[in-house]
């Protein structure tokens, strides 16, 4: 998933988009609500994040604020309030505010990847865990994928390319993106990534398995069941 | 409430009472002694009165018997009065023999003969109030008396009159004046209830209105007193509900980068981790000992009177030598322009705020900053000054607050400026944003007042 990460304190900012990455996310880390509206409010549609990972306390205004005017704006985008506050009165008023899910810091780098895999579940209207694609079976949780009952050996890039078109069966991703899904800001891309990734993928899923169009992008072939 | 002491109802009560009874007694006193005035005027006019009615009896009588006026034993029933039982009178000749004797008056001479005028006389059947007349050309002498006892026991029976219904009165007094205290009191009585009543955190004003004026004082010095428990206890939670929530992040983060070496694929990766979460751990100390500090400086309390005099450029200087450990010191240009001066303030406070003003500083600066001290008219003035970005007036506004980090996140906790506060606020002064330096960056004055001793020479 691409997420963008709203954390003022520089710490555990990065000790998030860190631990986020080790899950395979494209992290985009802001530290303010000025920042974080240019990157996601004021980006609207064309805003490609997944999901929001949001602190209330920030130096320039209330978290809490933010998500209220981007749900003003209909702006969709899951957000995951990660806070200190931990107040019954302040979690209703987060989820009320428009939030998905809320944690209190200290976050649990694992449950915060749950919650997230929840959330992307409930996006996608599938309550089951696992993504099934023809014989393909990807496995979110413990990042494993199996083709029939045998073990598929995948990079985290690779896998991030999967979970990408697994996420949206039947649609085509332009390059573009897959380079936003796979990748955060300050991340450096070889022009060639994705091609290599896409390469190995069908390598180890099989030729047919991934269909490209060409000049628009590629889409998994059995996601047109 | 266990120790009462002495009671403002009980001795109110029996002052009343004991002045009451002290005053009854002293106009019995006096009664006794002008109604026996009374009495010894009266009677000494019904002596005299007596003394000429004898006189004239005697003269008649003795007319009858020129001749032998030593031997005549004269009836002196013509001689009547309203006081005659108590009366009695003697007539002695020119020889002094009692030649007339009233019945029931004594045998001996009431009065040396000759004597005339009024006499007391002490006689072994008791006191005489005694006047005595000279008659016949002195030949004959008339003592008319009276018992002491008649007159005093006159006086005292009047006297008694007055006493006597006021020893029942007396204790129809003590409890009227309990009554009377009890409800002149009532407002004290109430006060203290209302006071003791109170729940442990309760510091709202206690009610003014219906309290004597004799008692507004001490409501308001109540008031006073609870205001500064209240300011005192809502600053404590402010800190802690601060104190919890500014711990807790960096705790969180220390954790997450606990998690994130854990999780770690590779060496560097975990090296990185572990390299921030040992940055992790300093930050959070330097948290806690600011807290700590700034917790001391708010349970410490300043006797101002008392502050011993400190160097005021010796402080500016050690401030400054503090910063030179930092690495960022070598960029940035320090000047230090402190007079050599004493102040009075307190030398372990003092020095705090310093240090935290010149870190500040130096975290900001872009190129230079100073460190400046004035003296004026005993007011003291120490101005930090850097050429960083500054601060907005919004940021401003909250740039004293407690766990108020600004916009730019240098780092700190936001603890450095609300200690600085405080400490001039243990001073009695104050603190201030001022003008930076080259028309930007940032000032921060603190100014402590009637602190300023003399210019060393």
């Amino acid at each position: 998933m691409r997420l963008l990460l709203v954390e003022d304190d520089a710490m555990l900012g990065a000790a998030l988009r860190t631990g986020l990455r080790q899950d395979g996310h494209a992290v985009d880390w802001v530290r303010s609500a000025g920042e974080a509206d240019t990157a996601w409010i004021a980006a609207g549609k064309k805003a490609a994040y997944d999901a929001v990972v949001l602190d209330l306390g920030l130096p320039d205004g209330s978290g809490l604020d933010l998500l209220k005017r981007a749900r003003q704006r209909r702006v969709a985008t899951p957000v995951l309030i990660a806070t200190a506050r931990d107040r019954v009165a302040d979690r209703i008023a987060g989820l009320d505010a428009g939030a998905d899910d809320y944690m209190v810091k200290p976050v649990d780098l694992d449950e915060l990847a749950a919650r997230l895999r929840a959330i992307e579940r409930r996006v996608a209207g599938r309550s089951e865990p696992a993504i099934v694609i023809g014989d393909i079976a990807i496995e979110p949780a413990t990042r494993s994928v199996t083709q029939g009952d045998q073990p598929v050996d995948l990079t985290a890039r690779e896998l991030a390319v999967l979970l990408a078109l697994a996420r949206r069966p039947g649609a085509t991703l332009s390059r573009e993106q897959l380079v936003e899904a796979l990748y955060g800001w300050e991340e450096s891309i070889e022009s060639n990534a994705i091609d290599v990734h896409i390469h190995h993928l069908r390598r180890k899923l099989g030729a047919d398995f991934i269909e490209t169009q060409r000049g628009l992008g590629w889409r998994l072939a059995g996601g047109r069941r | 409430m266990k120790h009462r002491g002495w009671s403002l109802r009980a001795r109110l009560t029996w002052l009343l009472v004991g002045a009451a009874v002290a005053a009854w007694i002293a106009s019995s006193v006096w009664l006794y002694r002008s109604s026996l005035e009374q009495t010894n005027r009266l009677f000494d006019a019904a002596l005299v009165e007596a003394a000429h009615a004898v006189l004239a009896v005697v003269a008649r009588e003795l007319s009858h018997h020129p001749e032998d006026e030593d031997e005549a034993e004269i009836e002196l029933e013509a001689v009547d009065h309203a006081h005659s039982e108590s009366i009695f009178y003697q007539v002695r000749s020119s020889r002094g023999e009692i030649v007339f004797r009233s019945p029931g008056a004594p045998r001996e001479p009431l009065a040396a003969a000759g004597s005339a005028g009024f006499a007391d006389a002490r006689l072994p059947g008791g006191e005489y109030r005694v006047y005595s007349l000279q008659a016949r050309g002195e030949r004959t002498t008339i003592h008319v008396a009276q018992p002491v006892r008649v007159r005093t026991q006159l006086a005292q029976s009047a006297a008694l009159r007055l006493l006597l219904p006021g020893l029942v009165l007396a204790a129809a007094l003590a409890i009227g004046a309990w009554l009377i205290v009890r409800r002149v009191t009532a407002p004290v009585i109430d006060f203290a209830g209302a006071i003791d009543a109170r729940a442990p955190g309760d510091s709202t004003p206690v009610r003014l209105d219906g309290l004597p004026a004799e008692l507004r004082p001490v409501g308001l010095a109540v008031n006073r007193l609870f205001a500064r428990v209240d300011d005192a206890l809502r600053h404590e939670r402010t800190l802690t509900a601060d104190a919890a929530h500014e711990l807790r992040t960096p705790l969180a983060a220390l954790r997450a980068q606990a998690q994130v070496a854990l999780r770690a694929r590779d060496e560097g990766e975990r090296g990185e981790a572990l390299q921030a979460l040992i940055g992790g751990v300093d930050r959070a100390t330097r948290l806690v000992e600011t807290v700590l500090a700034l917790a001391r400086l708010d349970a410490r309390s300043l006797d101002r009177a008392a502050l011993p005099a400190v160097s005021l450029d010796r402080i500016a200087a050690e401030a400054v030598g503090a910063l030179k450990a930092s690495p960022r010191a070598q960029a940035i240009r320090i000047e230090l322009v402190v007079p050599a001066a004493l102040v009075r303030a307190d030398p372990e406070s003092l020095p705090i705020a310093l240090r935290n003003l010149c870190e500040n500083a130096l975290r900001h600066a872009a190129s230079r900053m100073r460190v400046e001290a004035s003296t004026d008219g005993g007011e003291v003035t120490i101005a930090v000054r850097d050429d960083g970005p500054g601060m907005t007036a919004e940021q401003q506004a909250r740039g004293f607050d407690r766990f108020y980090r600004g916009a730019t996140d240098g780092g700190g906790a936001g603890l450095g400026l609300a200690l600085v506060k405080r400490v001039a606020e243990m001073h009695g002064g104050h603190v201030r944003f001022a003008a930076g330096l080259d028309g930007r960056g940032l000032g921060v004055e603190l100014v402590l007042p009637g602190t300023a001793v003399e210019h060393k020479a």
